[in-house]
């Protein structure tokens, strides 16, 4: 990742302030702008005030201030000065760009009826850096390959625990083929463009020499389209939710093929919380249950369980997988 | 003798000149058209494509001619490399690069200047209407320019000619 290339996303004191530090891009999770405060940075899981010079400081009033131009011209240059391109993405509050990377916005919403329309005076946006950690999913394989055979998983994770990352080494492992078995062909239907981070139809990432993408394709259309077309083995989504999805869920495993995907949640009694989520756990759809948590830093593997919800891995006795 | 062969050069050169003229107002013509069906591609890549103005003027820039095809070519590279400018000053620097020495007149490129003024502002609504709206004027110069070009390339021509008859008779 170019430290240029996420600078040039910037208005120009702040594209300095980036260019002149010193660190690894790799591990730069975050970079928040509020209006009217100043310029925050996740560096390493811990929050950073970046300043004019590019240091680092836990000092509030040192740090790179931010005002209302500084946002407007950052949505012109994330948006390629096209914010009309983005209509879509503005209305589910964040815009993907090149190289997988995600930019949310929050500001005043437009409603039309009840349904949000756009959203103007963008005041707070938070680019959240994709990376891309190959054979982070290598301790997994053995939980979700059962006989030869690929389980049905959902990963639970609360939001920045890496589940999106962990999807998308298993894509690439399961697609490309590991010491576990050969590889399979898979599909992926990727809605915010978040899995592959595609740009003009090119996935970013690497997700293995079997898989086709449909990008910026919703979930349960994409999976019903991506069976008729492609006929792949495994189907792979990222953040389950809607009722549409669980409806085109069962549809996939009807199909015959496996599932992977992802969910907000800190446990699986969490997401049997949810109504939608509650039906697919007590019909035991998923065989697999990979839950993450936050400790340390992302991408910890507290525990996996089986469809009876037998414990197959506990992090306590294990100290956790770093995935 | 010398005198001769100079009162024909002068209104060989004077003659050149007038029809010079009148292929350059041919040009202008050529690239007022091209600059339509620029556009019409533009709105297509904006429209159905959802194509940010980047990517959607280098696909454009694929199916026209210079000096419009280098003039998209340079904007889409300055807007995705040199980020930083105001798409509108992006424009007009590159509008004056590449079409100033061609065979558009002032006017005509004041006029496409400001329509970079107001492209990737607002909506889909917006870009179609300030491309249609600019579009509109351009239909009614070209139709001008239609009309009026049989007997202006032929005054430009008559002009030449009798411009150098007046100075040779003036010379003599």
């Amino acid at each position: 990742m170019k430290q240029e290339e996420i600078a040039r996303l910037f208005p120009a004191h702040i594209r300095q302030a980036l260019l002149k530090a010193h660190f690894d891009m790799d591990q730069v999770y975050e970079i928040r702008l509020r209006v009217n405060a100043p310029l925050i940075l996740i560096y390493k899981g811990k929050e950073y005030f970046l300043t004019k010079e590019g240091t680092f400081s836990g000092e509030e009033a040192k740090g790179c201030f931010v005002k209302a131009e500084d946002l407007k011209e950052t949505m012109e240059y994330v948006s390629g000065y096209s914010m009309y391109a983005f209509e879509d993405e503005i209305r589910q509050g964040f815009i993907t760009i090149q190289g997988g990377h995600r930019v949310g916005i929050a500001g005043k919403t437009v409603l039309e009826g009840d349904r949000i329309k756009s959203v103007k005076y963008i005041s707070y946006i938070n680019l959240r850096l994709s990376h891309q950690i190959k054979g982070c999913a290598s301790p997994i394989l053995p939980y979700i390959i059962k006989n030869g055979r690929i389980c049905h998983t959902l990963i639970i994770s609360p939001p920045r625990c890496g589940k999106t990352t962990l999807l998308r080494d298993l894509i690439r492992q399961i697609s490309s083929g590991s010491s576990y078995m050969p590889g399979v062909s898979v599909g992926v239907v990727d809605e915010r463009s978040e899995i592959g981070g595609s740009y003009q139809g090119i996935p970013q990432n690497d997700l293995g020499i079997r898989t086709d993408v449909l990008d910026c394709c919703p979930k349960a259309e994409g999976m019903m389209m991506l069976i008729r077309s492609m006929s792949p083995e495994v189907v792979a989504v990222d953040e389950l939710g809607d009722y549409e999805d669980i409806h085109a869920i069962e549809s996939v495993i009807h199909c015959g093929c496996k599932l992977f995907a992802t969910v907000h949640g800190s446990s699986v009694e969490d997401i049997k919380r949810k109504p939608l989520m509650q039906r697919l756990v007590q019909e035991r759809v998923f065989e697999r249950y990979i839950v993450l948590h936050y400790q340390d830093r992302a991408g910890r593997v507290k525990a996996i369980f089986d469809e009876r919800g037998t414990s197959l891995f506990d992090w306590k006795r294990k100290q956790g997988i770093l995935c | 003798m010398l005198k001769l062969t100079g009162t024909v050069l002068v209104i060989f050169s004077c003659t050149a000149i007038g029809y010079g003229k009148s292929l350059d107002y041919s040009r202008r013509q050529r690239q007022l058209e091209e600059i339509q069906k620029m556009l019409h591609f533009l709105l297509g890549e904006i429209i159905y494509r959802k194509e940010a103005l980047p990517e959607a003027m280098m696909r454009v820039a694929e199916k026209t001619r210079p000096p419009l095809s280098e003039f998209l070519r340079e904007i889409s590279k300055e807007a995705k490399e040199n980020q930083g400018e105001r798409f509108s000053l992006i424009f007009s620097q590159t509008a004056v690069k590449y079409l100033k020495e061609s065979s558009l007149t002032k006017n005509d490129l004041e006029e496409f200047i400001r329509l970079g003024e107001d492209l990737g502002y607002m909506d889909i609504t917006m870009q179609e209407n300030t491309i249609n709206l600019y579009l509109e004027t351009l239909r009614g110069e070209i139709a001008r320019t239609d009309k009026e070009a049989p007997a202006k390339k032929k005054m430009y021509q008559a002009l030449g000619v009798l411009a150098g008859i007046f100075l040779a008779v003036m010379l003599i």
